[in-house]
């Protein structure tokens, strides 16, 4: 074999076995550990402000159910839904044959008891002057006892009659006054100046009224002119909200539009919350709260609207993204000295039920299921799912262990190609940050994403590296103000 | 030439391997053996890469990411999204073990046959009358240099933990991408490939008696095209399903 040949044999395979060598003995004796990809923000300083959401409907502020006080057939019904109505002016006329004939009736009563009354009094002045004549007989006793006694009696009958009679003229111009406000009620003019929102009945038809309770509801007048959004809001998030606070609606009918309101009125008591005893345990409790609507549109009473109801603001406060924030379960001292060998982190994860968090996204304990709207980021900040380590599950037992397996709130910092977790306070949050009181300074960067490294796999000191933002990201990078969906 | 020598002198002497074979009959022993190397390397391989935290690491985020796409696309409840992440991570990893153990076999049986036929009809377009099985076992005994590229690639794998580690020109870049096509393109070109090709190309220019210019040529443009093809129907794919 040439010596070239040979040479070059040699040294492609001494080249060839170098490159072997060399990477095989890298990948044994280099330890490696997974990078976990992660993106990251700096901690800055912004203005927060806290938001409850909720859905409700509008209603007009002034709304009146007319029900008729008298029973009977509708004969004129001069409005239609829709029909704007002034103050007085005739919207239903009940068949009035009924009570005319009680009102000539009464009347004739009436007049019957003033005859009665003119008689008794004759009767009275007859029977005083016989009293008096006979009176003076009886002083000179030209007459008996039991005569003088029968003609007093009469006269003290005849007085009786009198007042007898009197009452009866009163009652019977009761009974008058009475049919005769029966008579006036077939007649209903509108109590106020209104737009028809709702007509229940239709001309011909019988309805029942009474003067102690409600009768038919024939329909609904109401003022337009003012509109409020009557919403639901959950126990957690209700101590949060208080008269005067802003609110921004959103209108299923006006969908590019924004409108502004003012909280006017929160319920005391929940919704549900009957006579009977309560609401049924397996529904949310809620309490409505009334926002009167700023802008003056055509609203319709019914329509389906969203508040965003601004319940605190933060100013120049120091912010992470709410994807940055989560839970982690700090070790016991047991636990830590287990532990030493393996894991530098002094916090595990535990075991923990996802919920949805509320819009105020609240630690887990607090959430509530009832407020539920958060955004996709906000499940990472109460999420603390995670598979849990059997040696480093909080033993049961004594309070200071129970105490010690509280989670807390943890953010990730970024350091050199390592993270470190620091425990946070955090305040406020608004759609895409919290508000953290304790444990960051400006300028730190934290790590915001990914969901699953954030939630599960980042410990204290893992090697992490920047990867890139996925869709979802840029786009919220590129509109922040975008809500995220549930 | 004995066949061990055959397939060690195919990493420094090429030339010498395939004049040999050119006098020789056929074999099926130069393409089959090579072939069965290849298939135990990329399961031995596989399990090596498959087994690294990293390279799981690696996986489950590009599923992660994937399915959260999925998600965001298609908006499903609470329950039904958990349900989606379920089961991208149970089937992924069945995925996974079938591709690591279908891939190398069907890559080892079929690569012969297809470049083969390839060499056979450039052959064919440079006037040459070679038999097709003397093509398969060109090709087949380049394959050596794939059993070393697989070789160098898992190690580099477990060394560097990344899933996408070779030797080729993506390695420069501090973030690479699969997912990218100018990404794409650069971790086409691999060191390995160019020297499989160049053997094949020798291969070729012995067999039809041309020069090695006009061979490889010939060659490389035939991969060129097809891996421009495959990475640009993966681009318009890619552009398909975004949308």
């Amino acid at each position: 074999m040439p010596a070239s040949k040979k040479g070059r044999k040699i040294l492609v395979f001494s080249v060839i076995g170098l490159v072997v060598a060399g990477l095989t003995a890298l990948a044994i004796f280099r330890k490696r550990e997974p990078v976990i990809t992660v993106q990251t923000e700096k901690v800055a300083r912004r203005n927060l402000t806290e938001i409850v959401v909720a859905n409700g409907k509008i209603q007009p502020v002034l709304q009146v159910k007319i029900s008729p006080e008298v029973s009977g057939e509708i004969i004129e019904l001069p409005v239609k839904e829709g029909d704007t109505v002034k103050k007085g002016d005739l919207i239903l006329k009940i068949k009035p044959d009924f009570y005319i004939a009680r009102r000539n009736e009464a009347e004739a009563s009436y007049k019957s008891s003033l005859a009665g009354l003119l008689t008794a009094e004759a009767n009275l002045a007859r029977a005083e002057a016989e009293f008096k004549r006979n009176q003076e007989l009886y002083e000179r006793k030209l007459i008996s006892d039991s005569l003088y006694t029968e003609v007093r009696t009469s006269y003290e009958v005849a007085k009786a009659q009198v007042q007898s009679a009197k009452h009866q003229v009163e009652m019977s111009n009761a009974f008058l006054a009475r049919a005769e406000e029966e008579l006036a009620k077939t007649t209903i003019v509108s109590p106020l100046t209104g737009t028809i929102s709702k007509l229940n009945s239709q001309l011909g038809e019988r309805v029942v009224g009474t003067a102690t309770m409600a009768g038919t509801d024939v329909m609904i007048i109401a003022d337009l002119n003012e509109m409020e959004a009557r919403v639901d809001i959950g126990e957690v998030d209700i101590v949060l909200i208080a008269p005067g606070q802003k609110a921004r609606l959103e209108v299923d009918a006006f969908k590019d539009r924004k409108f502004t309101g003012e909280v006017t009125e929160i319920a005391n008591s929940s919704k549900g919350l009957g006579f009977s005893g309560g609401a049924s345990s397996t529904e949310a409790t809620k309490f409505e709260v009334k926002i009167r609507i700023k802008e003056k549109e055509p609203f319709r009473p019914g329509m389906s609207v969203t508040a965003e109801v601004e319940t605190r603001s933060r100013t120049n406060v120091l912010a992470v993204p709410i994807a940055s924030v989560t839970t982690r379960v700090p070790k016991t001292k047991e636990e830590k000295d287990k532990g030493k060998s393996g894991e530098a982190s002094q916090y595990t994860r535990k075991k923990s039920e996802t919920t949805v968090a509320a819009k105020t996204n609240r630690p887990p304990e607090s959430t509530s299921p009832t407020n539920a709207v958060a955004s996709a980021e906000s499940d990472s900040t109460t999420n603390s799912v995670a598979s849990a380590d059997s040696g480093t599950n909080n033993a049961t037992g004594d309070k200071k262990s129970k105490d010690a397996s509280k989670p807390i709130e943890v953010v990730f910092v970024l350091e050199g190609d390592k993270v470190k977790m620091v425990p946070v306070k955090i305040g406020i949050s608004d759609d895409t940050h919290w508000e953290i009181t304790e444990g960051l300074q400006e300028g730190q960067e934290v790590v915001s994403g990914g969901y699953r490294a954030i939630s599960r796999d980042l410990e204290d000191g893992k090697k992490v590296r920047k990867g890139t933002l996925t869709d979802k990201e840029k786009d919220k990078d590129k509109d922040p103000d975008r809500k995220s969906e549930t | 030439m004995s066949l061990g020598g055959r397939l060690f002198n195919m990493l420094a002497t090429p030339g010498e391997v395939f004049e040999d074979i050119r006098l020789r009959p056929p074999s099926v022993a130069n393409w089959l053996v090579p072939a069965l190397i290849a298939i135990v390397i990329g399961w031995v391989g596989s399990w090596i890469v498959f087994s690294q935290d990293s390279v799981q690491h690696q996986l489950s985020e590009m599923s992660e990411q994937a399915i959260e796409k999925q998600i965001e696309r298609t908006k499903p409840s609470q329950e039904q999204a958990e349900a989606m992440r379920a089961a991208a991570a149970k089937y992924g990893a069945i995925g996974q073990k079938i591709s690591a153990m279908a891939i190398p076999p069907f890559t080892a049986l079929t690569t012969p046959f297809i470049w083969g036929l390839f060499l056979w009809l450039i052959s064919k377009a440079l006037h040459a009358h070679v038999d097709y099985m003397k093509c398969v076992e060109v090709v087949g005994l380049s394959s050596v240099i794939g059993i070393l590229d697989g070789i160098v690639r898992t190690l580099m794998i477990v060394v560097m933990g990344s899933l996408w580690a070779g030797p080729h020109a993506g390695m420069l870049l501090p973030n690479f991408d699969p997912q990218n096509t100018v990404h794409g393109i650069l971790g086409a070109l691999s060191v390995m490939t160019f020297w499989i090709l160049g053997v094949r190309a020798v291969g070729l220019a012995r067999l039809t008696g041309s020069s090695f210019t006009k061979a490889a040529i010939w060659v490389f443009g035939i991969w060129a095209a097809y891996t421009g093809f495959f990475l640009g129907l993966g681009a318009v794919a890619k552009a398909v399903f975004s949308r």
